[in-house]
Order: structure tokens, then C-alpha cells, then sequence
């Protein structure tokens, strides 16, 4: 990972942050994507994608209605992909680097919490005063400090990444631990199976999931007979 | 309305949310967005009141608040042109739409759209292989049938609110939001039990077929599912994975 790389993800981290509430919200921040795009430019797309993969399922349930905000996932995601390549980019320095860098997504949660209180009393010192309002500058308020936020997030991410990339890679490589994080992560897309079915109400829903499930029995029973 | 006053809206639109704030939720981007009809049709104090008027509470669904601008932006007109005498009732009436907006569109989008295409993006990944071109291509795709719809609701939707008033209840009716958001669900249900049944007997990505892997994964399964209607935070449940995996996949 050369410096280059790392302050062009963390740019990129910092542009697509503005997605997920901001802008647009067009699911560019949505992690399976924030993480592979981050690995593309770290030159390792497989191992974002991994991350970004698991970040999606884990909080596929977690959503931003009414006034809650939700742990950052696009946070958790490039900082991740950056901590994985960092470690190798193996599935298990993978898991190790998402298990790592989720209380980050959470830390983000409480900075955009203090961001909207911010506003908020920017918001009245404004109401007082006499329109027009300055609406531009405070546009630029409300986006800055998250792009920075995910700007920093990322550098600061990948530093620490390389300079404990020695000592965690011995450590990911010894063969108990590698195969305790690999199996780990097998069991990762149960968790997401789990919070999709928690999401549409799956329990009203038994004839399709009878459906589905055995349509691929089926599918097993006809590829063994051949 | 010229199309260029229109385009002008249709891009603010998408920063609706960018001064998101505890006080008045959405109230300064909808402002933001609405700002080209009241500089077109007010000046002096009355365009002072008129900026007023937008900045009350103000919080819907992100993708259905171009309806509630629509309406508001006619209503202005019609201030202005003599059909309507109660300026103090537009951010009411705005209100007052975005309240079941805001339930259709978090029902609609939050709680099923996205959560289906995201755990089929995932999903995917595991499928093919991360990084693999098939797994980028189904990652375009799969984002290219949110991103389009979403933007055509964005300009469409300013359309519906501007042209039929407070009747754009009925358009919506017919748009039959509730009919598509059960069968997507039907759809995201039968995705569920497909990838299970290959989950539990593969592996998918990490293809294991032994018996005691197998058997693991089943069970495993099923106590996520205990544990989801128990409610307990995915956060959390991810912890339990990594570390109670981590200690039966050492073990083995």
C-alpha cells in the first residue's frame, strides 16, 4: 500500500460518506460497494469486497428511521478493506480487521450525533437573524466535517494498519488462529440470512421460504443423481 | 414552470438532507430546494416571510419529500396569483402529507427494497468469488435498479405534488407501493430459502461438505434465529460469531 494509494481511498472514502445521508443516497455508501470501490483503488478488490460483504449483512437490519442513527456501516466498511489489505489480505486478516474496525462505525454514530446538535443550534442562531438565510455556507457546514471524518478515518486506519502490519501478520499467520478466523467466517452469511428475514417479515412469508428452500433441495437431489 | 427552474429544484433535491438537524429535521434542505419558486415569485419582506414559512419542522422519506415540495411550490404559486388566501396552512398541509410519505417510503425503501438488493449484493459475493467479474457485475446491476427508480420518484415525484395538489394521495394509490413492497418481500423470502438450504449444505464461498461442518452450520442457523427473535443487537450477534466460531473452528 503506497501513501499515493491510502490518500486516494481515504479522498474517495471521504466523497462517497456524503451518500449515505447528505447526497443523493444512492447506496454508494451502502458498504458492499464502499468497500469494493475502496479496494479497487488499494488494488485489492477481492478483500474489500469481503469486508464490505460482511459489514452489509451484519447491520442489513439496523435502518435509519425517524430521528435514529445507525452505526456508521460505510465507515466500518473502508476502513476495514484498508486494515485487511494492510494485514495481507486474507480471509482471516479480513475478519480480524472487520472485528476491529466495527467500534469505529459505532464512534462515527456519536460524531454525526454531535454534527446534528451542532447544526441544530447553528440552525437557531440562524432563525434569529433576518433571511435570506445563508443557506450555502451552511450546506458546506453539513458536508465538511463528514467528508473529513471519513477522510481522516481512513488515513488514520491505514497508518495504524501498516505500522502493526508486522506483528498481526505473525500473529494471523500461526495455524490455530488462522483456521478459528476462516471458520469464523463461514459463518458470516447466516447472520445476514437471519437480519434479511427479520427485515420482510419472513415469518408471514413460510410458502416462499418453503418455496425457495425446496427448489434447492431439489436442485442438490438432481446434480448428486447426474 | 421552466424546465431549467425545474432542473434547478431536481438537483437541490439531492440535498435535502445535507443540513439534517435534531430542531427541524428536513426543514432547511426542503428550504434549499424550494428556494428558485420563492426567489421567482417574492421579493423584499415578502420573500423574507416566505423563507420563513419553510423553515417549520419539516420530515419525511428523503425519496418521497419532492412531492411534498411539489405541493408546496404550487400552493406558493397560488399565493401569489390570488387562488389561495392561507400562507400560514403550506407548511401544515406539508406536514401533513409527510407523515404517511415518510411510513411509505421507510417501508417501502429502508425496509425492503434496500435490505433485498444489499443481502443479494452480499450475497452474490459469495455465490461467485469477491472480486470476480461476475461479482462486480451483479454489484452494477443490482445497484443500477435502485439508483434509477429512485431518481425517476425524485423527478416524478415533484411532478405528481405540483400538478395534482393535495389529490396526489390517489396518484400514489395507484402506483400501488404497498402490491410491490409484498412482492419484493415474497421475492426476498424466496431468496432467504434458497440460499439457506446451499448454505447449510455447502458453504457457499468457504465449500465445506463434510458432516460435522454441515451440522454446525444448521445449528448455528438456528440460533441466530432464536437470537434475532430475542432481539438481540447484530452487533452483538457478530461478536458471538467471530468469537464462538473462532473457538469451535480452533477446536476442530
Amino acid at each position: 500500500m503506497t501513501i499515493t494509494s491510502l490518500l486516494s481511498a481515504a479522498f474517495v472514502a471521504g466523497i462517497l460518506a456524503l451518500d449515505n445521508v447528505q447526497i443523493m443516497q444512492w447506496m454508494l455508501s451502502r458498504p458492499i460497494v464502499s468497500g469494493t470501490i475502496i479496494g479497487a483503488i488499494l488494488g485489492d478488490t477481492a478483500t474489500g469486497m469481503l469486508c464490505g460483504a460482511w459489514i452489509e449483512l451484519i447491520w442489513l437490519g439496523v435502518l435509519p428511521i425517524g430521528n435514529y442513527t445507525p452505526p456508521d456501516a460505510h465507515i466500518t466498511a473502508v476502513c476495514s478493506a484498508v486494515a485487511a489489505h494492510a494485514w495481507g489480505g486474507s480471509v482471516s486478516a479480513a475478519v480480524l480487521a472487520t472485528s476491529c474496525c466495527v467500534p469505529i462505525g459505532i464512534i462515527s454514530r456519536k460524531f454525526d450525533h454531535l454534527l446534528r446538535i451542532e447544526l441544530s443550534a447553528k440552525m437557531e442562531e440562524m432563525m434569529k437573524k433576518e433571511s435570506p438565510f445563508e443557506l450555502i455556507r451552511l450546506v458546506a457546514m453539513g458536508i465538511l466535517p463528514i467528508f473529513l471524518k471519513a477522510f481522516f478515518a481512513v488515513l488514520i486506519t491505514g497508518i495504524a494498519g501498516y505500522i502493526l502490519a508486522p506483528a498481526v501478520t505473525k500473529i494471523i499467520s500461526t495455524d490455530k488462529l488462522m483456521k478459528a478466523l476462516e471458520f469464523s467466517a463461514t459463518l458470516i452469511p447466516a447472520l445476514g440470512m437471519v437480519q434479511l428475514a427479520r427485515c420482510i417479515g419472513a415469518k408471514s412469508r413460510k410458502t416462499w421460504l418453503a418455496a425457495g428452500a425446496i427448489f434447492s433441495i431439489a436442485c442438490i437431489i438432481l446434480v448428486k443423481m447426474s | 414552470m421552466k424546465f431549467l427552474e425545474r432542473l434547478d429544484i431536481f438537483i437541490r433535491l439531492h440535498f435535502l438532507q445535507a443540513l439534517w438537524n435534531y430542531k427541524g429535521m428536513q426543514n432547511l434542505g426542503c428550504l434549499f430546494a424550494i428556494r428558485p419558486v420563492l426567489k421567482r415569485l417574492y421579493s423584499g419582506d415578502k420573500y423574507v416571510e416566505a423563507e420563513k414559512r419553510h423553515t417549520q419542522y419539516f420530515n419525511t422519506h428523503p425519496y418521497f419529500a419532492p412531492i411534498c415540495i411539489g405541493v408546496a411550490a404550487k400552493y406558493e404559486e397560488d399565493l401569489m396569483s390570488g387562488n389561495f388566501s392561507k400562507p400560514e396552512m403550506i407548511p401544515v398541509l406539508k406536514s401533513r402529507m409527510s407523515g404517511p410519505l415518510a411510513a411509505v417510503g421507510d417501508a417501502f425503501f429502508w425496509e425492503t427494497v434496500r435490505p433485498v438488493i444489499g443481502s443479494l449484493a452480499a450475497l452474490s459475493v459469495y455465490v461467485s468469488n469477491p472480486g470476480s467479474s461476475y461479482s462486480i457485475y451483479a454489484l452494477i446491476f443490482l445497484l443500477s435498479i435502485y439508483i434509477i427508480p429512485v431518481e425517476w420518484i425524485r423527478w416524478m415525484g415533484f411532478d405528481w405534488g405540483y400538478n395534482h395538489g393535495m389529490n396526489v394521495v390517489d396518484i400514489l394509490k395507484k402506483r400501488d407501493f404497498h402490491g410491490s413492497m409484498r412482492r419484493i418481500r415474497n421475492i426476498g423470502a424466496l431468496i432467504i430459502g434458497l440460499v439457506s438450504v446451499f448454505y447449510v449444505a455447502d458453504g457457499l464461498l468457504f465449500s465445506n461438505r463434510q458432516m460435522i461442518f454441515i451440522a454446525i452450520r444448521a445449528g448455528f442457523l438456528g440460533l441466530l434465529i432464536l437470537a434475532t427473535m430475542r432481539k438481540w443487537s447484530p452487533t452483538f450477534l457478530f461478536y458471538l460469531t467471530v468469537i464462538g466460531g473462532g473457538i469451535v473452528g480452533g477446536s476442530l
